[in-house]
């Protein structure tokens, strides 16, 4: 659990962070979002000590970060920043030993660490042995990540990691990244600007405006009951709606009696996916099959309607 | 257009010149070949030669330097890289040795015993015709490993002293005034490397400080780099007169300063001088180096945990190793010419025959001193170039 109190952070005369209070729960997939200059990298920052805060504390399980010597309480934290920021002059194999050499494991433990945590971040083994600069920027941002598991931290820390590759990778990679987080139980803190990003990975959103956070929660709540009119335009404004309707199930707008016969949707598929099938096939009601794959009930188009509406 | 026709068009012919530089080092080399003294023979030391061309010496002559610059011609139109690579070390090895042979052959040949101090000297073209043998030799070497970088200009250099021992030569007035000078050019050649060598260990050391200072202190680095640029400004000559006074005003009235060989004139100004001109190369080239570092690479490593003297060691210092090494590089050559001037001030090395060259008025002198100390140049530059290609940095 990551605990921000009352933190502050100036730079130049300018607050840039705070005051900021959060909590970050054990093994959550946390988002920090915003527009530039809002100060999420920077509070990001502050939980490896990278930037030291001006009030205020920030403790992980209970420890305050600032009473470990900083580079001790770095080497238990994983770090990703954009385009992997790997060490150009070292190869792959090299590079993703970067912590467990500085903890000074001995190099047997360290080979085989290597190999595990390439076979976790699905690295072709291959790879290995090449240098930075001869690998895409997706196999970078992988290793990046491999890099960051190394000596296996309870605490991953991302900085935009995605922001530098195109949409296809990016995706993949987000992917990657939630399935990586279900398999680890680690707790990842990321930061991005893009908001899709935040939805698309984060079962804990906290929306930043001007140091101070806007508002923190799922991604349904947030596009359900925006606290504000800044975190409503930030989510997307009328296209928000369409955002909600990928967070609803269908199986909780079912109503009961038949729909029309064949090629039915699923009662855990989302309410956008029924949305684009009646679209298709021209229907304003489906049929719904559970579990076992009987017919449950219908899903009608007014219902997605009303479940659009705020 | 038909598709054929197009493909027809596309082709390159083959006779378009591959290679540019060799083609004008054939064309340069043609015109200077036929006009212009080879040899020149004069009847003493100080009075002005005859000249004698490529083609009074003899048809044979002439016909051998023609089929190698034709060579070199040829080899500017060879498609194919190793084929043109080789055939252009080859020529141009063959030119320089067959300048050679020519030359002192056909200085034999015009030796009168009845006139002992008649001087026969290389002239104008054969020195065009040399620099253009070792301009093609080194465009073939371009693209050569390592190994070979290293086999083929020795296997050259050998050859070349071979020759030179086996008295082919010695009618020629620059390898009589060699022989000549032949006990004090070991020492200086030894002076000179001593010199040079101790002046770039010294500026290492010294540039090593004001790197750091100047990478990781702001503050400091307007300040160095000021005083570095005016200290390069200061031309050799009055840089080794500047330093004579305080020299030797520290002689004077430091016996412990006098015993280690400290005074005005000698080795300590030459040394101090070269010291502080090799400052400025090497701490603008490691700056550079130690800039060039991506800051991504560096935040990377801070939020991995590395403590700044890791970050130095592991990132920084391997990062701009190659640039350091340029640095020394450009240094060490730069000294090996500069440490000529360090004869006027006493100091030794190979300028003192360049200067006693300039004194008598005797051309031949003055290479002797100045032929080495382009080969030692080039050799150090080689082997910079070497370590440069095989750098390997480990984690």
């Amino acid at each position: 659990m990551i605990d921000f109190d009352a933190v502050e952070k100036s730079c130049a005369g300018k607050r840039v962070v705070g005051p900021l209070s959060l909590s970050i729960p054990q093994g959550a997939l946390c988002v920090l979002v915003g527009p530039s200059g809002c100060g999420k990298s920077t509070t990001l920052k502050m939980i490896n000590a990278l930037i030291v805060p001006d009030a205020g504390s920030i403790s992980i399980n209970g420890k305050p970060v600032l009473s470990h010597p900083a580079e001790e309480l770095r080497r238990g934290i994983g770090y990703v920043i954009q385009s992997g920021g790997l060490f150009p002059h070292w190869r792959v194999r090299d590079n993703i030993a970067t912590v467990p050499r500085l903890l000074r494991w001995d190099e047997a433990r360290v080979a085989a660490r290597v190999n595990e945590v390439a076979e976790i971040a699905a690295i072709d083994r291959a790879l290995l042995d090449r240098f930075p600069h001869q690998l895409s920027g997706g196999q970078q941002q992988r290793i990046g990540v491999a890099r960051a598991l190394a000596a296996d931290p309870n605490v991953i820390l991302m900085d935009e990691p995605f922001g530098a590759l195109d949409p296809v990778t990016r995706a993949a990679l987000q992917q990657e990244l939630a399935r990586l987080h279900r398999d680890t139980g680690k707790t990842i803190v990321l930061v991005t600007h893009d908001m899709d990003e935040a939805l698309a990975l984060g079962a804990m959103i906290v929306v930043m405006q001007s140091g101070a956070v806007a508002q923190s929660g799922t991604p349904a709540d947030i596009l359900a009951h925006p606290a504000s009119a800044f975190v409503r335009d930030f989510v997307g404004g009328a296209d928000a709606m369409m955002k909600l309707l990928e967070f609803r199930q269908v199986g909780h707008f079912v109503r009961s009696g038949g729909g029309p016969s064949g090629d039915p949707i699923h009662a855990t598929a989302s309410l956008r996916s029924a949305l684009t099938k009646m679209v298709s096939k021209g229907q304003t009601i489906l049929a719904v099959e559970g579990e076992s794959g009987t017919i449950v009930g219908a899903i009608h188009i007014d219902d997605i309607v009303a479940a659009g509406k705020r | 257009m038909s598709i054929a026709s197009l493909a027809e068009t596309r082709r390159p012919s083959r006779l378009l010149p591959q290679d540019h530089v060799a083609l004008v080092l054939a064309l340069v080399a043609l015109p200077a070949a036929f006009f212009g003294g080879f040899l020149s023979v004069a009847p003493n030391r100080l009075a002005d030669g005859q000249s004698l061309t490529l083609w009074h010496i003899g048809f044979a002559a002439t016909a051998i330097i023609f089929a190698f610059l034709t060579l070199v011609f040829v080899a500017a139109f060879i498609r194919d890289k190793t084929r043109h690579a080789s055939l252009l070390f080859a020529s141009g090895a063959g030119l320089l040795i067959c300048l050679l042979l020519i030359a002192g052959i056909a200085a034999d040949g015009r030796l009168d015993p009845q006139e002992p101090a008649r001087r026969i000297s290389l002239a104008s073209t054969f020195w065009i015709l040399f620099s253009i043998g070792v301009l093609a030799c080194f465009r073939g070497l371009q693209r050569a490993t390592s190994l070979w970088k290293v086999a083929l200009p020795l296997g050259l250099t050998a050859a070349a002293v071979t020759i030179i021992g086996s008295g082919k030569l010695n009618s020629l007035s620059l390898v009589h005034e060699f022989y000549a000078q032949r006990a004090t050019f070991k020492i200086e050649l030894i002076r000179h490397v001593g010199l040079v060598a101790v002046a770039v260990l010294l500026a290492a050391l010294c540039a090593a400080p004001l790197v750091l200072a100047v990478a990781y202190r702001p503050k400091a680095r307007v300040t160095i780099f000021t005083i570095l640029n005016l200290l390069q400004t200061i031309p050799s000559i009055a840089l080794f007169g500047l330093l004579i006074a305080p020299l030797s005003f520290i002689a004077a009235h430091v016996p412990l300063a006098r015993e280690i060989g400290i005074g005005g004139i000698g080795a300590a100004p030459a040394l101090i001088a070269l010291v502080l001109y090799g400052l400025l190369p090497l701490v603008r080239s490691a700056d550079a180096g130690l800039r060039n570092v991506p800051a991504a690479v560096r935040d990377s490593a801070r939020g991995m945990g590395m403590t700044p003297k890791e970050i130095f060691r592991k990132v920084d210092l391997p990062l701009a190793l190659p640039a350091l090494i340029s640095g020394l590089r450009v240094v060490t050559v730069q000294s090996i010419g500069l440490a000529i001037v360090a004869a006027l001030i006493g100091a030794g090395g190979l300028g003192t025959f360049v200067f006693q060259g300039i004194g008598e008025y005797a051309l031949d002198l003055v290479l002797v001193g100045a032929l080495p100390t382009i080969l030692l140049a080039l050799a150090a530059d080689a082997l910079f170039q070497i370590v440069l290609a095989n750098l390997r940095s480990r984690p």
